[in-house]
């Protein structure tokens, strides 16, 4: 049995003498690409210790307040922008359970399509689907992955799946990982009936039960090497909510691996100067550009009440766009509206009769990541005029279900377009070009692609197993190694691709341990 | 009956019910559907007429006769694209490869939702679709008769796991003679000079071949005749005599590119201003493979095999050997480099990659200075470019996955790939329009497109123009977006589709 | 409060009544609160976020001194709005974003009011004590 630590209970305020911890394998990220991993390392008895940067939070500290849940639980209060025009948001979490605490909960597996791209067009022809969907069937049994239930998906998902079937349109409830599920609508502000199977409820307690250390507030900044070989880690311990700084902690082990995400995960490599001898480090950042239309009903809807992502239309997957109904609650609505003064408020206390469709593009641009000062960051993307071209679509779509479920106007985030109160108006719409410069609010919710995975060390920063190219014993377990943008919701591939990790961990493990006991070093350390 | 030009000795005036320009896969069907029903129909072909015997496995020759420009017809952008075309009895159902797929399922979708097309239901295609495989003997492959290279890439597909298959195809007992695209010398592949127009020709229909269609008589905004003039077949002169046919119901069906092109000449049809845009053009790449054994690439079925992993994402891999002297072409070498790697023809594989154009820029013009020539205007852009690469990519992939020692592509900087690693730099490249030197096109849509709109379209559902009554399209132009397949067996579905819309019209009118 | 938080709170709280627009049924606008709050949460992000954040009040306070001759604050409610308006409607980009860039924080502030919410069929209170009812088990 492990410990889940946190900085009371480990009583940090008062210590100041350095940690000095050492495992089998060390975890950087306790989000969907860490917590399975810590999960299936530590059933298969090694030592692990995970390490998370942001607090840990029990169920019962998520209150509905969920300008405090984005101040508390996303990374730079959840104000990350991806700098370009337009100029787009990009939150991703910063808590025990990473983004899959404040996800939607959406558990969609990878496009056969997209999995065979990744195998013939780059390379990575030893990814097996048939083994992968092994993992996945594991994955959503182990997090109770089941279609959400429409008694509780709530209004808005029944009138777009209603319009959707006016139009003909293939589509449906998406499969959540949710246990019991009672429709709080609050999914990305930290479920707080614990239903939502996120890291911090399944794998990681679980994890800790088969013996991972798990400690959260603990920031990594260096990883040592020795001879081209990863050999631990080095950081400090920071509080979440006060920014007090602990003491120092260094973790010695036979592996690492990187699970920071994708902002986090070649930001640790850039300021290591380590794994980047392609130069790809950073590079290759998507994130699935999203933008919203939001039709107004004139029954109740009550938005709030269901959960907030519950209903797709994968009809134009192959055209790179999939449409899902979001909901939000008053406050991250009225943050979500680009709208000034009186259109403002109009709308907000229109709220109970507010739908949201948000459409996602499986996005051609790219962007990138540089470290900048002080442990800060710039994400650059410029989004490109196909994607530009393919969100217009997508918008188009959006607004046509939405008036064909019956919606009276609908609201874009299009300058020139911010208004739609008939056919005509969207005619007019799917008639004019659209630049990326009108686009009002954009966000992006699924960052990937920054330490790319491939089969050559010159393009790629991982093998195909998640070793690094030019580090032995450093793995990298997250979504920055997906070659290319993914379409769906990620979080269940990056745990599948965690899993698959997992084993050559394993295998890296068990060499390590036979060539220790070869040179006669390290023994004690392969029994602790 | 076929009129030969020899036959025609002064100028002929004509009345019929329905005039049809061109005999292709749009023109062919209608006619004989509507002369079964009893209708006289003309149809006017520029092309001349040849049988079986005619064709004699000699490309060039077939080329040059067949061939609108002698197979030369380019397209004007970056890249530059061989767009070749058939200008026969038959249309380019005489020399394509006689792949008969259905449009793709989502496709007809986008057609509802972004076109307006909702009268164009799927079961109703699907009975027209299933009236036509049976009519065109359409099965699949045999491959037996297929050849080593479809079997070798086949293999190399599903070593990868790829989703592939032997294509459905119009023909009726093939041996495989490797020549589809240059007349079929058994008769088997069902072209509509050996299906269609024999028997509407049976039923009273009249083709004149060698005779272009000049202007459509068009009174009060409603089609009236069609006018036009005899012209030698092998230069393409006018030899002075006139046709004039008058008629209740004018079918343009000259192919998306002569469709617009002489809606333009004469202004016609083009309220919406829509007429020879949208071009579509299907484009595609080649990857030859030198193998290390022999493949004996002109024997076979040209088009026999598909790999259909990734046609929703709008590409698909259709096998095609060509003979050498087409080969030879293809090749990028000069001099001595060329003559050895002609050599080695024996041992070589030809695969295609054809790629749906979505992000591209295409158009037809009528030029005033250009003369009777369509001024086709492409440029690949965007996404396609990526997706022309990551076909060449899997094709190069496959290849490997079967035994290849080198895969030649025609991707500029990335010509011959010796090993997976060569593969690899050109999968991670990024690659522009212009880095493709060797493209070519061989289905031409979307330029007089259907919809339900009159400011977006130029057709209505049922084939008849918005501006000119009783003046119907039938053939590639009218598809709003690209079947994601060969379209031929589309167009002949569509074609008969709007036949029954014209029997409707002259029912009642 | 940080002297930052002070800061921006001081220098953003004129915009919030035209920020939020005409309210019928709602809760009379803590000008105090929202401005405080919203200090508090820019000031939490990174510091490039506070800076562009200030930045835009500064400049939107410039624009109403150009184009209406006369400081932001001395403008009544409706020549305040009205400027924003046409501010946020405007065929450039920078000058379109800009009073949406420095609304963001206040509407977010306002509308996460407990009692602006409830007007809002949104009852935080009673969602919370349905969730405390329906806790999922972390056992399996």
């Amino acid at each position: 049995m492990g410990t889940l630590h946190t900085w009371e209970n480990l009583e940090l305020t008062r210590r100041s003498k350095p940690l000095e911890l050492s495992a089998d394998v060390v975890i950087i990220g306790s989000g969907a690409g860490g917590a399975p991993m810590a999960h299936e390392l530590a059933s298969e008895g090694h030592s692990v210790v995970v390490l998370e940067q942001g607090g840990y939070f029990p169920t019962e500290s998520f209150q509905f307040d969920c300008t405090e849940s984005v101040r508390q639980l996303y990374l730079n209060s959840g104000l990350t922008f991806a700098i370009g025009v337009p100029t787009v948001l990009c939150p991703v979490g910063k808590t025990v359970g990473g983004t899959t605490t404040i996800n939607q909960g959406t558990a969609l597996r990878i496009p056969r399509q997209v999995l065979q791209e990744w195998r013939v067009g780059d390379g990575l022809k030893e990814i097996d689907p048939e083994e992968m969907s092994l993992y996945y069937t594991a994955i959503e049994e182990f997090l109770f992955v089941k279609k959400a239930d429409p008694e509780v998906a709530g209004n808005n998902a029944r009138k777009f799946l209603e319009g959707a079937g006016r139009l003909g349109l293939q589509g449906g409830y998406l499969p959540r990982n949710a246990k019991d599920c009672e429709g709080y609508g609050v999914c990305s502000f930290g479920c707080p009936s614990g239903a939502k199977q996120s890291m911090n409820v399944s794998y990681i307690p679980e994890a800790v039960k088969k013996g991972a250390d798990v400690y959260a507030d603990c920031k990594v900044t260096r990883i040592l090497t020795e001879n081209g070989r990863a050999v631990g880690v080095e950081g400090f311990f920071k509080k979440h909510d006060t920014r007090q700084k602990g003491p120092a902690v260094r973790v010695s082990a036979k592996v690492v691996v990187l699970a920071g995400g994708t902002i986090g995960t070649p930001l640790l490599l850039l300021r290591n100067k380590l794994a980047n001898s392609s130069g790809e480090v950073g590079w290759n950042y998507r994130l699935h550009p999203v933008t919203q239309v939001i039709p107004i009903f004139d029954e109740r809807i009550d938005p709030h009440k269901g959960i907030s992502q519950s209903a797709w239309v994968d009809e134009f997957l192959a055209e790179r766009i999939s449409l899902e109904t979001t909901v939000l609650p008053p406050d991250m609505l009225a943050m979500a509206i680009p709208a000034a003064c009186d259109n403002h408020s109009e709308v907000m206390s229109l709220y109970p009769y507010t739908g949201l469709i948000g459409c996602m593009l499986r996005e051609t641009s790219k962007g990138r990541i540089v470290p900048g000062p002080r442990h800060g960051f710039y994400v650059f993307y410029q989004i490109n005029w196909e994607d530009v071209r393919r969100m217009k679509l997508a918008n188009v779509i959006a607004s046509e279900i939405a008036f064909a479920a019956g919606a009276k106007r609908v609201l874009t985030f299009m300058a020139g377009h911010n208004e739609l109160r008939s056919l005509q108006d969207l005619k007019r719409l799917k008639s004019e070009k659209v630049s990326s410069r009108q686009f009002m609010a954009m966000s992006g919710w699924h960052p990937m692609g920054t330490c790319r995975m491939g089969d050559d060390p010159e393009t790629s920063v991982v093998r195909h197993t998640g070793e690094t190219w030019d580090v032995e014993n450093l793995f990298i377990s997250d979504a920055s190694v997906f070659p290319t943008s993914i379409g769906v919701n990620p979080q269940l591939t990056i745990m599948a691709f965690s899993l698959r990790c997992a084993g050559f961990v394993d295998e890296k493990l068990v060499g390590e341990t036979d060539r220790q006991e070869q040179t006669g070093t390290g023994i004690s350390t392969a029994i602790a | 009956m076929i009129i030969r030009p020899e036959d025609v000795k002064g100028d002929i005036t004509k009345s019929a019910d329905v005039v049809v320009i061109g005999s292709g896969a749009g023109g062919a069907p209608i006619a004989k559907e509507l002369a079964v029903e009893g209708r006289s129909v003309v149809v006017l072909e520029e092309g001349a007429h040849y049988t079986r015997d005619d064709f004699k496995l000699n490309p060039l020759e077939s080329m040059m006769r067949m061939y609108r420009d002698a197979g030369q017809t380019i397209t004007l952008g970056v890249p530059s694209v061989v767009a070749p075309m058939g200008n026969t009895l038959g249309g380019t159902t005489t020399i394509n490869s006689g792949t008969a797929l259905r449009m793709l399922g989502p496709i007809l979708k986008k057609w509802h939702m972004f076109h307006g097309l909702h009268d164009i239901t799927e079961d109703e295609m699907g009975l027209l679709y299933s009236h036509l495989e049976e009519y065109l003997f359409v099965k699949k492959a045999d491959p037996e008769v297929a050849g080593p290279v479809a079997n070798t890439f086949l293999e190399g597909a599903r070593k990868l796991g790829l989703s592939s298959g032997w294509l459905p195809r119009n023909a009726k007992e093939c041996e495989g003679y490797g020549s589809c695209a240059f007349g079929c010398p058994s008769g088997a592949k069902q072209s509509m000079d050996v299906s269609f127009i024999p028997d509407a020709s049976k039923s009273g229909a009249e083709f004149y071949t060698c005779c272009r269609a000049e202007s459509i008589k068009v009174s009060n905004d409603v089609a009236k005749g069609v006018t036009g003039r005899f012209v030698d077949p092998s230069s393409g002169r006018s030899t002075g005599i006139g046709i004039t046919v008058e008629a209740k119901v004018v079918v343009l069906a000259g192919g998306a590119i002569y469709s617009p092109f002489f809606l333009l000449r004469q202004g016609l049809a083009n309220s919406s201003g829509q007429v020879g845009r949208n071009l579509e053009i299907h484009p595609a790449v080649q990857t030859v493979a030198l193998m290390d054994r022999p493949m004996d690439p002109p024997k076979g079925i040209p088009q026999s095999s598909h790999v259909d992993e990734f046609k929703d994402e709008g590409i698909m891999l259709e096998g095609g050997t060509v003979p050498p002297e087409v080969h030879a072409v293809t090749l990028p070498f000069y001099g001595k480099a060329h003559a050895a790697h002609m050599k080695q023809y024996p041992n070589m594989g030809i695969f295609g990659g054809m790629v749906s154009d979505i992000d591209s820029w295409g158009r037809v013009l009528a030029l005033p200075r250009a003369g009777y020539s369509p001024s086709i205007f492409y440029s690949l852009k965007g996404r396609d470019v990526e997706k022309a690469r990551l076909a060449t990519v899997i094709m190069a992939e496959i290849w490997f996955a079967a035994g290849a020692k080198k895969v030649f592509t025609a991707i500029t900087g990335h010509t011959e790939l010796g090993s997976t690693a060569d593969l690899r730099r050109l999968a991670q490249s990024r690659i522009r329009a212009r880095d493709i030197y060797a493209m070519s096109a061989y289905h031409y849509l979307g330029t007089c497109r259907m919809g339900s709109d009159p400011e977006w379209s130029v057709v209505k559902h049922t084939g008849e123009t918005w501006d000119v009554e009783n003046l119907f399209i039938s053939d590639a132009s009218i598809l709003p977006t690209s079947p994601g397949v060969n379209p031929q067996l589309t167009i002949m579905a569509l074609a008969t589709r709007n036949a029954g819309f014209i029997d409707d019209k002259l029912n009642n009118g | 409060m940080t002297t930052r938080e002070k800061l921006y709170a001081r220098t953003i709280a004129p915009l919030v009544p035209s920020t939020l627009g005409t309210l019928d049924g709602f809760p009379e606008i803590e000008v105090r609160r929202v401005a405080e709050e919203s200090a508090r949460y820019v000031c939490g992000g990174p510091p490039e976020v506070f800076i562009v954040s200030y930045g835009g009040v500064l400049l939107l306070k410039l624009l109403a001194l150009l184009t209406c001759r006369k400081p932001f604050k001395s403008l009544t409610l409706d020549e305040q709005k009205a400027m924003l308006q046409k501010s946020s409607e405007s065929r450039f980009m920078a000058l379109r974003m800009l009073p949406i860039l420095v609304g963001l924080p206040i509407k977010t502030m306002f509308y996460n009011q407990d009692d602006v919410c409830r007007v809002l069929g949104y009852d935080r209170e009673s969602l919370i004590e349905d969730a405390r009812q329906h806790q999922v088990s972390i056992d399996r």
